[in-house]
């Protein structure tokens, strides 16, 4: 038991009175990835941000790393979330006042966390987007974009990296690349990844899967 | 990065938005502040001149025009006194400087001022060039008039009849500059002295010339032909400065002044004060007007942020689980809000000093001072700062209570 690094226990959440999700017990251990599949509607989205912190379940318990997270205070579960949760979202949701360098400050300095510069400019290298580092976000391609914001997902060395749907605006060669890094990355920085998604290009990388 | 930063990156983003906003702030400031400046400045221009001067005494009618004419020299003369009811004054130990003063004519737009040495001792001035007026038709002018006139000691002036015409000159007897005084920005400055025989003398026989005509129009009070004219009982003079010797005279040489003599007992102190109420009333006009245009300021930084919201609530929400505490999205959005006006009203401060500045280059008046600052310019920007809190606030609350999953999952 004490290897696993999430579990959830018997959650459920009401949308209305007639729409109730519930989910069966899902659970990581250390060092594993995995993959949510189910088709759309299917609450993926909802457990994702049950698992985040974003949404309080209307029963059971969220255990991520031995955090019961809706135990916690609003701010304490703001801070655990910048600390170590890093997000990934269909689009890439970059901040658009401030470049890819200030986005990377941004999610240090909200998760509380010294700014480190030679730390940001190695992440930027490892993501082969440092030269883009003073680039505003609509100055950069797409895949450039996906880049920065997996970047700026995993700048806090998070224990958890979770994507919802990465790859399903896109094409099968780009949804190749993108998964790769993704493997890749979390590989490097020792995170797990968790991908939710009803693509099912991305069911062969990942062994571990909970099906909705 | 620091709350500032994010604040600052955003506005700057969404420049067209914020512009309005600061531009209307920067107007009301920069109209408020004017206000506060020039009224400032007037009232320290109006204490000045009259530091010295206690009481004026002149002839009956509007005390307050008494006192533009004879300590700002602005206004016409209430008429003339006899010199020797004022010197009877002038014994009274209360007394301690009484300054005669006789005008009727100027010198290019200039007046030419009848006086006697105890002038120089009220207002505190020296000369700086030549030396004191010692015979009649010898004059002294202020430091004003010889660097506008390019005046020299040695120097040649015709006089004008009247306080402003330059048409009726008395050109067979020009005025000799012996000395120039020292600058002291005071209204000596804006003055040609000479000595009271002068004046007398000069209208001996202007007023000779005219006799019929002066006669037709005798019962006209503002006829300047008859002021500098001398009476049949002997001479007069237009106005009289006194200042006391202690304090306690204030209570009863007025009074003393206003019952027992034809003539009349101005305060300087009152009849500022006075006109300052008058004043007052387009002030208040002006500053509902400033005030007004921060309100619209406030309103229009309100609608941009409110509008800017609906377009960034997937960032806020972004931010969210980026670990942003739902207090620090309201600091972002408030802070924004006062950047907005405080930016405006800093501005507006800046822009009204370089319109004092453009009005006293302009006018080439000494009694504007751009780069003097006031108190009250404080004032404004914590103004600005409240009403950029106020404008944001309800934005800032919507962003406190957004909810990111329901943001999120709306893509």
């Amino acid at each position: 038991m004490e290897a696993l690094v999430i579990a959830l226990d018997d959650v459920k959440f009401n949308y209305t009175d007639d729409v109730k999700l519930s989910f069966p017990r899902f659970t990581l251990r250390k060092g594993e990835h995995c993959l949510i599949l189910g088709n759309s509607g299917s609450g993926k989205t909802t457990l994702i941000h049950m698992m985040c912190g974003l949404l309080r379940p209307s029963s059971g318990k969220v255990i991520l790393n031995g955090v019961d997270i809706y135990g916690l205070s609003a701010k304490q579960l703001d801070h655990f979330r910048g600390q170590n949760i890093g997000l990934i979202f269909q689009q890439t949701h970059l901040i658009r006042s401030l470049t890819i360098l200030e986005n990377l400050q941004l999610a240090r300095w909200l998760a509380g966390l010294k700014e480190d510069r030679e730390e940001l400019l190695l992440v930027l290298q490892r993501l082969k987007i440092a030269d883009k580092a003073t680039n505003y976000p609509h100055q950069l391609s797409q895949g450039q974009a996906q880049r920065a914001a997996i970047a700026r997902a995993l700048v806090n060395r998070p224990m958890f990296l979770i994507a919802d749907e990465p790859t399903s605006s896109l094409d099968d060669h780009h949804a190749a690349l993108v998964l790769d890094l993704l493997l890749d990355q979390s590989q490097n920085f020792g995170a797990s990844l968790i991908i939710a998604t009803h693509d099912k290009r991305v069911k062969d990388q990942i062994v571990n899967t909970y099906q909705l | 990065m620091t709350i500032f930063q994010v604040a600052y990156k955003n506005i700057v983003h969404q420049f067209s938005s914020s512009f309005l906003g600061a531009l209307l702030s920067a107007l009301g400031t920069t109209i408020f502040c004017l206000i506060l400046l020039l009224s400032f400045q007037l009232n320290e221009q109006l204490t000045l001149n009259s530091k010295h001067i206690d009481l004026v005494i002149g002839a009956k009618g509007s005390p307050l025009q008494l006192i533009l004419n004879s300590i700002y020299h602005v206004d016409y003369p209430t008429g003339n006194i006899p010199l020797e009811e004022a010197l009877a004054l002038t014994k009274s130990p209360l007394v301690k400087i009484a300054v005669p003063l006789s005008m009727g004519d100027n010198y290019q737009g200039y007046r030419i001022i009848g006086t006697d040495s105890s002038f120089f001792k009220l207002y505190g001035t020296t000369v700086a060039q030549g030396k004191w007026w010692s015979t009649d038709f010898e004059a002294v002018v202020g430091a004003e008039v010889a660097k506008e006139k390019h005046i020299r000691v040695g120097d040649k002036l015709v006089g004008a009849h009247g306080l402003t015409s330059s048409t009726d000159l008395h050109a067979d007897h020009p005025y000799t500059v012996v000395g120039i005084l020292e600058k002291n920005n005071s209204v000596a400055d804006k003055l040609v002295l000479t000595d009271l025989s002068s004046v007398w003398h000069m209208h001996e026989e202007h007023h000779h010339h005219h006799e019929d005509e002066s006669a037709l129009s005798h019962d006209d009070d503002h006829d300047i032909h008859d002021l500098i004219a001398l009476g049949n009982h002997g001479k007069e003079i237009t106005s009289m400065l006194i200042q006391y010797k202690n304090p306690t005279a204030v209570a009863m040489f007025p009074r003393m002044v206003n019952q027992t003599t034809g003539m009349q007992a101005a305060s300087p102190a009152l009849e500022s004060a006075r006109l300052f109420s008058i004043l007052g009333i387009g002030l208040d006009a002006l500053k509902f007007l400033a005030v007004t245009l921060m309100l619209i300021a406030a309103i229009s930084v309100f609608i941009s942020l409110y509008n800017a919201f609906k377009s960034r609530k997937y960032e806020l929400a972004i931010m969210r689980t980026m670990g942003a505490a739902r207090l620090t999205l309201f600091g972002i959005m408030v802070i924004e809000g006062i950047y907005i006006t405080v930016f405006g009203a800093l501005a507006g401060i800046v822009l009204a000093h370089f319109i004092m500045y453009v009005i006293s280059q302009v006018d080439n008046t000494e009694f504007i001072t751009a780069w003097q600052f006031v108190k009250q310019e404080i004032w404004i920007v914590v103004a600005a700062v409240l009403l950029g809190f106020i404008a944001a606030l309800l934005p800032a609350i919507k962003a406190y209570f957004t909810q990111i999953s329901k943001i999120l999952a709306e893509e």
